[in-house]
């Protein structure tokens, strides 16, 4: 065991969960790369969980970040902040909600926090609709709504939740049927539900799940949710921690794969936009936004550093296309794991859209998760260069591919070559 | 284009001409630099002949104005060496009846090649000699340079095929010559079959290794238009000299260009390339194994690989080009002559052929959603000799299924063991005893009126769907009973009762017989 693993171990959390058995610290990177203390150059394929959104050590961030820090780091949201209004307008703008307002916090789970706040104050109601094999966070309210026993610590809550049907495709009850039927069905079991219950304050959903392992429903599920939620004024959070900024390639949200009836009342994102720096957010209609009526200011959210990130991040990301980017070289690389898949029996589904994409393993011949097999993948594309990440629901076991969106061809197809290797050696 | 053409005699040269032999030159200084090239030959006695040179001449000179004065001599071979003349040539004699010891120290030390001629002849001889040498040459330069241009023009307008062009600049080079892309993919060649296999042979190393070095006669020369390069030419060991190579690469260089901007485009060169070598694959004209290296050259890994054959009915082989990079599967597609795309696979020995190909054949339909593309495969072959029968057997499949895969129902890959009856039929149809066996089961129909003939396609489906009558109609879009007419129609024309097993069975193999004549 290295010194810093012990070292770790004796003063971390054991419930912090490390990747391989020799667990690595990377000390650099650059671009699609970076390096560990072995010495070792890998290609990264996570992005320390999709948040190297552009790439690593990106010159124009960190240009950005250099000269932020040499004028003032912080002066929470008392004072006036130039970077931070800034970078609230230019994501107003490119929510696609109507008379949007954007509040910064430091995390996806604060954001979604703060988006539950919300609705349960907007809509006086303490009742919430989540998704089977969702994930929203970690604090003590979102570990709440969390549909996935595995990242699920406690069942106190302050919250009611309901799950609804449909966040997963090829499992479930409903898998057998047509997209069409798939959502009718999904709709009808929502409509059942409704007539059972005291009227929620909300739905919230990931329009691709991440940690339930890049699962999703067919696009326009959640705008066929959207009218009969609509008859009852529930609200509808998107929860576009994974899936915004383009990395889905076709959309630059995920709710846009469901945008026929309208865009979201509330939208939570973080992750990517600061490029590794903390920056999470909810941008919300204003009514929903301003129905507090109580102070909330948010120390940390918004400060002066990880928004003169976040403004060279995104700006680098508009200005070359990355959502673009994401759907060609995505289109590729997803192209090319299927067909790898097609010969091993080990693997059950290749799934996702842009870098966002999912590879189920399971017991050759049964559906049954084979987590042991995920690990040796896992492994094996570490030993080869390659880091991957791993999710998936209860039963099920799955490696997660989320690349920096300026991955090009070559690497794309190195890196599908490196899986194409992994995945041959393990039954 | 620029030509870097710069037609001149080096040094040694002019040394091995019989005129200066005969006057016995010795070398005595610069002996490392006798490969400069000589521009021009120059006769100078004026101490200060420095100023009246513009670099590259041979200076000849008997040294009458330098003896007896040591520094005179070193400022002398200084002021040539500062003018970057090629060489000095001293003519003993009255002045130096030895070579001079200061001149030649002062010579080596520039590194100016000095020469001393034992036995001086009149030095217009020489000057004359070498000029109408140098003059000859370049003269020659120009007017290959304008024969090669006036040939390839000449080709270019009359719509000459690529490999015209290549075969012209062959017979010009006396070498091979090699048209490549850019990833050093063979696209085609013209010169003397074996040398080129020679060539070929060991292209992958050959094509990298010899990058920039142009030594050993491998003269390249860049294609690019509008600012990008795509390809390049290479001539392979040529003999003359290396400007007039460089000429001539540069010259086919233009005409290639010129031809691809009139006539298409740079990929259509890399799929004639590959049709070639798949339609001479499937005709077994020549040997598979002769056609390795051109295989190998062409960018198909060969070593220790296991060969899919397939082939595809109606398939645009730009298309299926593009999903085999989508899939990063390696092969060569192209169209053969009877509108169907052949494609071969070049597998690892590890990936599992069956399921690839039947993934890549899925991946077609799913991108035209509307017509099931189907994929005609012959087994996996393990050795390269195979191939050809592969290519065959898959076009065999995809002719015998060829037109009725709608009512058949086929899955997305096809092999030999799903064309049952139908592959048996089309091999026979070239047997007279079928042939009459066909028309004369047929007779009622193919000899009846217009509205007679019509009923032809009904029969088809009819017995393709194994008599299926719903399916049939629906296929047809008539009513039921509208086809049972027909049918009605048919049976009397044919005098059969379609209903009895072995007279429906004769009809069927007829129509095959009938059908595989078709085409």
């Amino acid at each position: 065991m290295s010194d810093l693993y012990a070292r770790h171990k004796a003063v971390l959390p054991d419930w912090l969960a490390l990747y391989y058995k020799d667990p690595l610290e990377i000390t650099h990177g650059e671009g699609r790369h970076v390096w560990g203390d072995d010495g070792r150059k890998y290609l990264d394929f996570f992005g320390g969980i999709l948040t190297t959104m552009t790439a690593h050590a990106l010159p124009e961030v960190t240009k950005a970040v250099t000269e932020q820090a040499g004028r003032i780091l912080h002066s929470s949201t008392l004072y006036l902040n130039r970077p931070m209004v800034e970078l609230a307008e230019r994501i107003a703008q490119l929510s696609g909600i109507p008379d949007a307002r954007v509040f910064f916090t430091t995390s996806g789970t604060e954001a979604n926090d703060t988006a539950l706040l919300l609705a349960t104050t907007y809509r006086r109601s303490n009742q919430i609709l989540a998704m089977r094999n969702s994930y929203h966070g970690r604090s003590f309210s979102a570990v709440g709504i969390t549909g996935n026993r595995g990242w699920s610590p406690t069942s106190l809550s302050p919250l009611q939740t309901l799950y609804v049907h449909g966040g997963v495709r090829t499992r479930g009850p409903f898998a057998r049927l047509s997209d069409a039927d798939f959502i009718a069905a999904c709709v009808a079991d929502l409509k059942d539900l409704l007539g059972h219950t005291r009227s929620p304050a909300a739905l919230i959903a990931e329009p691709i799940q991440g940690v339930g392992g890049f699962t999703s429903p067919p696009d326009g599920l959640y705008a066929a949710f959207r009218e009969v939620l609509d008859e009852h004024g529930i609200l509808w959070i998107a929860d576009e921690v994974q899936t915004g900024w383009g990395r889905t390639g076709d959309n630059f949200w995920g709710w846009q794969a469901h945008g026929h009836s309208g865009p979201p009342d509330i939208l939570t994102f973080a992750k990517g936009i600061g490029n590794g720096m903390s920056i999470g957010g909810v941008v919300a209609r204003a009514d929903i936004m301003n129905c507090l009526d109580a102070n909330s200011i948010s120390t940390f959210g918004g400060t002066q550093i990880t928004m003169a990130a976040g403004l060279a991040n995104l700006s680098y990301l508009l200005e070359h296309d990355l959502q673009g980017n994401a759907r060609r070289v995505g289109g590729l690389l997803i192209e090319r794991l299927r067909a790898v898949a097609a010969q091993l029996p080990v693997v059950r589904e290749v799934r996702g859209r842009g870098l966002m994409i999912g590879i189920e393993l399971v017991r050759p011949g049964t559906d049954e998760a084979h987590p042991d097999a995920a690990a040796a993948v896992l492994e094996a594309a570490r030993a080869e260069g390659l880091l991957i990440g791993k999710g998936g629901g209860h039963n099920t076991s799955v490696l997660r591919i989320a690349p920096p969106l300026t991955l090009t061809v070559s690497e794309a197809e190195e890196g599908a070559a490196i899986l194409e290797r992994a995945l041959g050696s393990v039954h | 284009m620029a030509t870097a053409l710069e037609p001149a005699l080096s040094v040694r040269q002019v040394l091995t001409l019989d005129r200066v032999l005969a006057g016995e030159p010795e070398v005595v200084a610069g002996a490392g630099h006798l490969d400069r090239p000589v521009r021009w030959v120059h006769v100078a006695e004026a101490p200060d002949v420095g100023v009246m040179l513009s670099g590259g001449e041979m200076v000849l000179t008997t040294g009458v104005l330098l003896a007896g004065d040591e520094h005179k001599q070193t400022e002398y071979i200084r002021s040539l060496h500062r003018a970057e003349a090629a060489a000095v040539v001293l003519g003993l004699g009255r002045a130096f009846p030895v070579p001079p010891d200061v001149m030649r120290r002062a010579a080596e030390r520039c590194g100016l090649p000095m020469v001393v001629l034992h036995r001086p002849f009149p030095f217009a001889e020489l000057t004359e000699e070498v000029q109408s040498r140098l003059v000859r040459r370049k003269f020659a330069a120009v007017s290959l340079s304008e024969s090669v241009r006036t040939a390839l023009t000449g080709l270019i307008t009359a719509c000459a095929p690529l490999q015209g062009l290549l075969d012209e600049i062959a017979v010009h080079a006396g070498c091979p010559v090699i048209l490549t892309n850019l990833a050093h993919r063979v696209l085609a060649t013209a010169g003397e079959r074996s040398a080129v296999d020679d060539v070929l042979r060991d292209w992958e190393r050959i094509a990298r290794q010899a990058g920039g070095s142009e030594g050993d006669g491998w003269v390249r020369a860049e294609l690019s238009g509008g600012g990008e390069r795509w390809g390049r030419i290479v001539l392979c060991g040529y003999r003359g000299d290396h400007p007039i190579g460089r000429l001539l690469a540069e010259r086919g260089a233009e005409a290639l260009v010129l031809h691809r901007m009139l006539h298409g485009s740079a990929h259509s060169w890399e799929e004639q390339s590959a049709r070639g070598l798949l339609t001479d694959l499937v005709s077994g004209a020549v040997p598979a194994r002769q056609l390795l290296p051109r295989a190998r050259a062409a960018g198909l890994p060969v070593n220790r690989r296991t060969f899919v054959p397939l082939v595809v009915r109606d398939g645009d082989p730009v298309h299926l080009d593009r999903v085999l990079r989508l899939l990063g599967l390696s092969g060569l597609v192209a169209e053969l002559a009877d509108g169907a795309a052949a494609v071969l696979l070049s597998l690892a020995r590890d990936q599992d052929a069956e399921s690839l190909t039947a993934h890549f054949a899925a991946r077609l339909r799913t991108e035209h959603q509307a017509g099931g593309t189907v994929v005609a495969a012959a087994d996996a072959r393990a050795a390269w000799e195979e191939v050809p029968e592969g290519l065959r057997e898959a076009r065999h499949v995809a002719d015998a299924v060829a037109d009725h895969s709608a009512a058949l129902d086929l899955p997305p890959v096809v092999r030999l063991r799903d064309v049952h009856l139908r592959g048996l039929v089309r091999l026979l149809r070239d047997d007279p005893h079928v042939q009459s066996f066909a028309e004369r089961e047929l007779d009622g129909l193919l000899r009846g009126r217009e509205t007679e003939q019509e009923l032809l396609p009904v029969l088809r489906t009819y017995l393709a769907t194994g008599r299926n009558k719903s399916r049939t109609a629906q296929l047809h879009h008539v009513s039921r009973p509208a086809l049972y007419r027909r049918l009605e129609a048919i049976q009397a024309c044919l005098g059969v009762d379609l209903d009895d097993f072995e007279q429906a069975a004769s009809v069927h193999i007829a129509l095959l017989a009938h059908d595989a004549q078709q085409r």
